[in-house]
């Protein structure tokens, strides 16, 4: 089910390469020269040191030619589980630990077929394992698992040895009893703190995404499911179009035409609601510490980016009044700045402001449509959708001074980035693959890049539930 | 009745022309700018005469072509000459409508005997059936379609406008909701903004022309509600458009 794309990196150099050396050859040193400073550290400045350069058709940047992450060789023997209903949790098990071990994008799980010697035979305990077999298959972690029923309960035994040492390795996770129900996330806990003890920094698998995908009759309908995948829970249950959901605090927000009106929406404690239902666009709901920034376009006037109040929908302050659409408000981390669309220079391009509407400015300057804004957890990047010179989109990243760098490339249309609430990671949408739009995660870097939904298409807008 | 119509054509013609040979003194008087009376003018004489159009073809096409002119010379500043070319529009259009008018009947006779010819089994002429009732089947609404990236009503869409217009005329009671389309190319929430001013500026164009904005309300699905499903520039270019809905 999960398609590995087979290293993109390792396509894309090669690709880099052959572009270095056409380039080399038609614009002389000087594209040499703005080449090797991206290799050297992070990205082509696009803004505002040098002067923009004449309008492309779209954007024109690579994927930077960098280090490869070096994976940790994780051996995962199937998890012991016996007979009947543990046996079913056991596949289960097994199923979670291998995929999200794999997603995590800092292991390399190694393949079951490699294992020359019988790893079922084996026990769960140091004394019972033999760690030069698995050292010898290459493992530097190895993780045991076994599961019994009690009762009605699962009583899940996971743990991670040091293959070097011989050694388990101890972990910030504890086992309990859950129900057949709790087991994912009792084993997304495990992964997470597996990841801890390597990175440092606990994972986050098990936090959800909203997405919207359009079924056979053509009208779209909000879920959530986990960022692995799984868990897939339709929220939206209408015949009318649903679409743009972001969740926060237990609130989604989304936009649907069940009363012939791009109206906003909101599901909370059960109930689905009306925020806002001025005529004309009420769309793009993103909270942040007690404030709704929307766009409305009032009466089809004009769209603009208003703050609203998550509550009763009232307006507490308009941001942008342009005579060009506006739209797409994300916030900054910290809910000072919010990045924003705008196409008041002709197209579509990614623009920041103030909290408060004050100080607009211009981020990127480079391709003719911009769009898709992600703020960054940590603050300092902007993911964003752009279309580039061969009319592909693609998903960049801009920081704070618009030096742009390239995170997708020669894959089909990658667009709609969402940040993890960890900044590890971005969902995103693609129709690599032939096979229409799908929801795909990468790591930030872009390196690593895996299909989280293997079945079925019409998967869109996915946003991280913060 | 030939010999009639031709008659009254002429004299017709001689008021027009001295008309706007008055027109074009008294505007030249001016200082330079597009000449949007003879435009506007021209064009409803053009919108009167097209509901008859088929019997008068030759002139109807001759002033459609005229108006045509008339704009591209506005486009290139050059106003009298504009001015000129659009009273003339104006007045073949005129002409073509007094000539459809007295050759009404002929026309339909003709048109129903071609039609017979071509379907060996007539279906029976309903006698009760009044001109309005026909005239009323005839006129429809057409979806008016735009550039990639554009809200902008392109001249190619006037046609289709134009049709409209005249059912609008006709149905003056109907209310419309106009629907505005993107293809699904870029973002689906900017989309959502374009599609709402695609239909915002043909509701304008409507509003310019006499069409009382409050029949006209807006709506836009952005890329939600594609006609074609395909990935070509071709049905691209169907998505981008703005639907007529008669309420």
């Amino acid at each position: 089910m999960m398609m590995q794309i087979v290293s993109r990196t390792r396509i894309s150099s090669l690709l880099v390469a052959i572009f270095l050396l056409a380039s080399s050859v038609f614009f002389g040193n000087q594209a040499l020269a703005q080449e090797s400073s991206s290799a050297n550290q992070t990205s082509v400045s696009g803004g505002f040191t040098e002067p923009p350069p004449p309008p492309p058709s779209g954007i024109e940047i690579n994927v930077r030619v960098g280090a490869r992450r070096v994976l940790v060789p994780l051996a995962v023997p199937d998890t012991q589980g016996g007979v009947g209903d543990a046996s079913k949790v056991a596949a289960q098990v097994q199923e979670i630990l291998r995929r999200n071990l794999d997603l995590a994008g800092y292991f390399k799980v190694l393949p079951t077929d490699s294992f020359f010697f019988d790893p079922s035979a084996e026990g769960m305990s140091a004394a019972d394992i033999n760690f030069q077999n698995w050292f010898n298959v290459g493992a530097q972690g190895l993780i045991k698992s076994s599961v019994r029923m009690q009762g009605e309960q699962v009583q899940l035994d996971l743990r991670l040895y040091a293959v070097d040492k011989g050694q388990p390795v101890t972990l910030k996770y504890a086992a309990k009893p859950v129900a057949p129900s709790g087991v994912d996330a009792q084993v997304n806990d495990f992964v997470n703190a597996v990841i801890e003890h390597y990175t440092g920094q606990r994972g986050i698998f098990g936090s959800r995404i909203v997405y919207a995908q359009r079924d056979s009759n053509g009208l779209k309908q909000i879920y959530s499911m986990n960022m692995d995948g799984t868990n897939r829970v339709q929220i939206t249950k209408n015949r009318a179009i649903n679409m743009l959901p972001s969740a926060s605090g237990g609130s989604v927000y989304y936009t649907s035409y069940q009363d012939n009106n791009p109206d906003l929406w909101v599901y909370r404690d059960g109930k689905h609601t009306k925020l806002s239902s001025r005529r004309g666009q009420n769309s793009g709901a993103a909270y942040c510490d007690g404030k709704l920034a929307v766009t409305l376009s009032m009466g089809g006037e004009n769209a603009d980016i208003y703050l609203i109040d998550p509550q009763d929908g009232k307006i507490l302050r308009r941001l942008t009044d342009h005579w060009s659409i506006d739209t797409s408000p994300r916030w900054s981390p910290d809910c000072s700045q919010i990045a924003f669309v705008s196409g008041r220079s002709g197209g579509p391009q990614i623009y920041v402001m103030n909290a408060d509407g004050s100080d607009q400015r211009r981020l990127t300057y480079q391709g003719s449509y911009n769009s898709n804004p992600s703020w960054s957890p940590k603050g300092d990047v902007i993911a964003f959708s752009a279309r580039d010179q061969f009319n592909h989109f693609d998903v960049f990243t801009v920081d704070l001074q618009g030096n742009i760098e390239r995170l997708t490339q020669d894959q089909g249309n990658n667009e709609e980035p969402t940040f993890s609430p960890d900044g590890r990671y971005i969902i995103f949408t693609s129709d690599r693959g032939g096979r229409g739009k799908r929801l795909w995660l990468m790591t930030a870097d872009g390196e690593i890049q895996k299909l989280l939904t293997g079945d079925g298409s019409g998967f869109t807008e996915p946003s991280w539930v913060r | 009745m030939t010999t009639n119509a031709k008659f009254s054509r002429t004299t017709g013609s001689k008021i027009v022309l001295c008309l706007s040979g008055l027109l074009i003194a008294m505007f030249m008087a001016g200082c330079p700018k597009a000449p949007q009376k003879a435009l506007d003018d021209a064009e409803r004489a053009l919108l009167d005469a097209q509901e008859k159009s088929d019997c008068a073809e030759e002139k109807y096409r001759a002033a459609e072509k005229l108006l045509e002119e008339a704009r591209e010379l506005v486009e290139k500043k050059d106003y009298e000459a504009a001015e000129r070319k659009a009273r003339a529009a104006e007045k073949l259009a005129l002409e073509a409508r007094q000539y459809a008018d007295l050759t009404w009947e002929d026309c339909q006779r003709r048109k129903e005997l071609a039609r017979q010819a071509q379907n060996p089994q007539p279906t029976p002429v309903d006698e009760n059936a009044g001109n309005d009732n026909e005239l009323e089947e005839q006129l429809s609404l057409s979806t008016v379609y735009f550039a990639y990236d554009s809200s902008e009503v392109a001249p190619e869409s006037r046609a289709a406008l134009e049709d409209n217009i005249r059912w609008l005329r006709v149905n003056k009671d109907r209310a419309i909701i106009l629907e505005g389309h993107t293809d699904e190319r870029g973002t689906a929430e900017y989309n959502l903004s374009l599609g709402e001013r695609r239909a915002r500026s043909v509701r304008q164009y409507l509003i310019q022309l006499g069409i009382d904005g409050d029949r006209l309300s807006i709506l836009s699905y952005g890329e939600e509600k594609p006609v074609a499903y395909g990935q070509s520039d071709a049905d691209f270019s169907r998505n981008r458009r703005v639907e007529f809905i008669p309420q």
